[in-house]
């Protein structure tokens, strides 16, 4: 039998439509049966977690309280689920730093927007908070799917390179306000710079229109002045790392032919996961199929024998790559509530 | 056989096969004797893949195709060489991941301008980048404004607009989760205003229930688990075309046993 340590934060990661976010609901049920004060929050923009969970269909990052009776449990229990909500998040860091009018830009709102591209940074400095209201035993995070996912990871990373100190060169030269007050005379070397940036500035105006350089300066400067939430994501990305804080678990399903995937994922996310992975194979038929004997050589035997050897080559390839694999058998019901219940069945076992 | 398109975009969520049936489509398009290219668009070449398969491809990447699209524009490889490798136009590249998306689309309408006889065949990720993709250009026009991206980005959407010229083909699984997921993709691609008709078609991939008509196996004979899937894919697929699960686990095997299947798709 598999052990699953208790931590701080549990990552739920995969290749994308293998019942992840159901498999992360049923990891948050049979964690909320045990007591235990559970988080549940997806990144992933699909919005597979308000089907599941019949949640409002609003994109405002609210916390909701599901009650375990909706799973035929104790009404008295419960655990709390979000949507990433890369807007809201930003919002809440604009309010913290007054700056709510500099943060009205158009490039802002579309870059915070469920598909911009500050998605997976946001959701780091969400994670972030959730852990620092300290509300929660457990924080269950179901992630963007696949090459997202390494976004995600990466996310920090990007925010350094983003505040990258020869970034600076820009406003530098425009003479924009940083730090409240304008920047000091240049010495030669940064008008040599300057002059760089210049002759960019002119090109990029060719390409994007000048228009839009001035606003996106103005928002890279309205970001730079809130920096300090961006660049605190950093020591998140160094938590994770540390296996007394965080599992991972690796969701992969056989109806997807996509374990080498999983393995791909795996290794280019190799320095950040730690001992505690756990991989998952979903929708596993075995138990199914050892229960069927169609007549030999018929179209069904053949039938049967091609499912029997997908779900060996699938097993083969697990076990010889990953040390703590769980299957979970397909859940035969076409109700959502009902393979969140039986996936966290599975868990318990 | 039906007229083939300049350019098919394959899309859908990760993991239902969008990969398979857009190197089944082009292998069936060079069966017909048509030059069509596929394009894995910036995600992970399966170059082994490709080699088994002796697939044509268009091959090139996000990095390199915007410095040519750059280069292009300003009309100077170097200057656009040396713009790519600033901080400030990196940090512009990460922080809108659309904008590449767009220029290699834009990239990949020049070859196709290029190449009157030439048709693309293009695999794009799933369904969150897709939506990227496709909002982008409507999205960098609101932002933009002004500038050779936007001229650029009327140019694509006349192009793409063109009776005849594109098909996307949203793939998926004949799941309940699946299915809804594609009807919302497709939804969202036809209320895209201001955008092209992107003229989409749904595609259920490795449905059992053409299985067993293609087998001629009898539902009745199935146990109750599989009767349970049939049951589901019966109630789901509505009038979509489905793809009959391939008894094959080679990954090249299953897309030439695929391919002729696709003149279903033209």
């Amino acid at each position: 039998m598999i052990h699953i340590p208790k931590k701080k934060v549990e990552l739920f990661c995969g290749t994308g439509g293998v019942g992840k976010t159901t498999v992360a609901t049923g990891r948050a049920l049979a964690l909320a049966l045990e007591g235990r004060r559970v988080l549940l929050i997806t990144i992933d923009p699909a919005k597979r977690l308000k089907q599941i969970l019949n949640l409002p269909d609003v994109d405002d990052g609210a916390v909701n309280t599901v009650a375990l009776d909706l799973f035929g449990h104790d009404k008295n229990l419960s655990f709390d689920a979000m949507l990433m909500s890369p807007g809201a998040t930003l919002k809440r860091i604009a309010t913290e730093k007054g700056l709510e009018a500099e943060f009205e830009s158009t490039i802002i709102k579309t870059l915070s927007r469920p598909y911009g591209g500050m998605n997976e940074i946001m959701s780091i400095i969400e994670v972030q908070h959730q852990l620092k209201r300290g509300v929660y035993d457990t924080i269950i995070l179901d992630t963007p799917p696949g090459k997202h996912f390494i976004d995600f990871l990466e996310s920090s990373e990007k925010i350094k390179n983003f505040f990258d100190k020869s970034f600076l060169e820009i406003f530098e030269y425009l003479g924009k306000s940083i730090h409240g007050e304008k920047s000091k005379s240049k010495n030669i070397f940064t008008m040599m710079i300057s002059t760089g940036v210049n002759k960019l500035l002119s090109y990029l105006e060719d390409v994007t229109g000048a228009e839009f350089v001035r606003e996106f300066i103005d928002a890279v400067l309205a970001l730079y002045r809130s920096r300090d939430s961006f660049l605190r994501a950093l020591e998140f990305q160094e938590e994770l790392k540390s296996e007394t804080f965080s599992n991972w678990f690796l969701v992969t399903s056989v109806e997807q032919q996509k374990i080498n995937e999983a393995q791909g994922l795996k290794d280019q996310a190799e320095h950040f996961i730690h001992n505690d992975l756990f991989l998952v194979i979903n929708k596993c038929l075995t138990p199914y199929l050892n229960a069927w004997t169609p007549a030999s050589n018929t179209p069904l035997s053949k039938l049967k024998k091609g499912m029997v050897t997908r779900e060996a080559n699938i097993e083969g390839f697990a076990s010889k790559n990953f040390t703590n694999v769980l299957k979970f058998h397909e859940i035969n019901n076409p109700s959502p509530l009902e393979h969140v219940k039986g996936l966290a069945l599975q868990f318990k076992a | 056989m039906s007229a083939a398109k300049r350019l098919y975009i394959f899309t859908g969520k990760g993991g239902v096969g969008k990969t398979s049936l857009a190197m089944a489509m082009t292998k069936h398009l060079e069966s017909q004797g048509i030059r069509a290219l596929y394009n894995s668009f910036y995600q992970d070449p399966e170059r082994s893949l490709w080699d088994k398969l002796n697939l044509p491809v268009l091959d090139i990447d996000l990095h390199s195709s915007a410095e040519i699209y750059i280069g292009r524009k300003l009309k100077s490889t170097t200057i656009a060489s040396w713009i790519m490798k600033t901080h400030f136009f990196k940090s512009l590249f990460q922080m809108i991941p659309g904008l590449g998306h767009m220029i290699l689309l834009g990239h990949i309408l020049d070859e196709l301008e290029k190449h009157p006889e030439l048709t693309v065949v293009l695999d794009s990720p799933a369904s969150g980048h897709a939506l990227t993709m496709f909002e982008s250009a409507s999205n960098f026009k609101k932002i933009f404004r002004a500038g050779l991206i936007v001229r650029d980005i009327e140019r694509m959407h006349s192009l793409l607009s063109m009776p005849g010229y594109l098909k996307t083909l949203v793939v998926s699984l004949p799941t309940e989760l699946a299915m809804n997921e594609a009807s919302d993709l497709q939804k969202e691609l036809k209320s895209n205003s201001g955008g092209p008709d992107f003229n989409t078609e749904v595609i259920v991939n490795d449905s059992y229930l053409q299985y067993l008509k293609e087998n001629k196996i009898d539902e009745k004979d199935l146990p109750d688990f599989l009767k349970g899937k049939i049951d589901l894919e019966k109630e789901i697929i509505g009038d979509a075309k489905a793809l009959a699960h391939v008894d094959e686990s080679e990954p090249s095997s299953i897309i030439m046993k695929l391919a002729p299947k696709m003149e279903a798709f033209l």
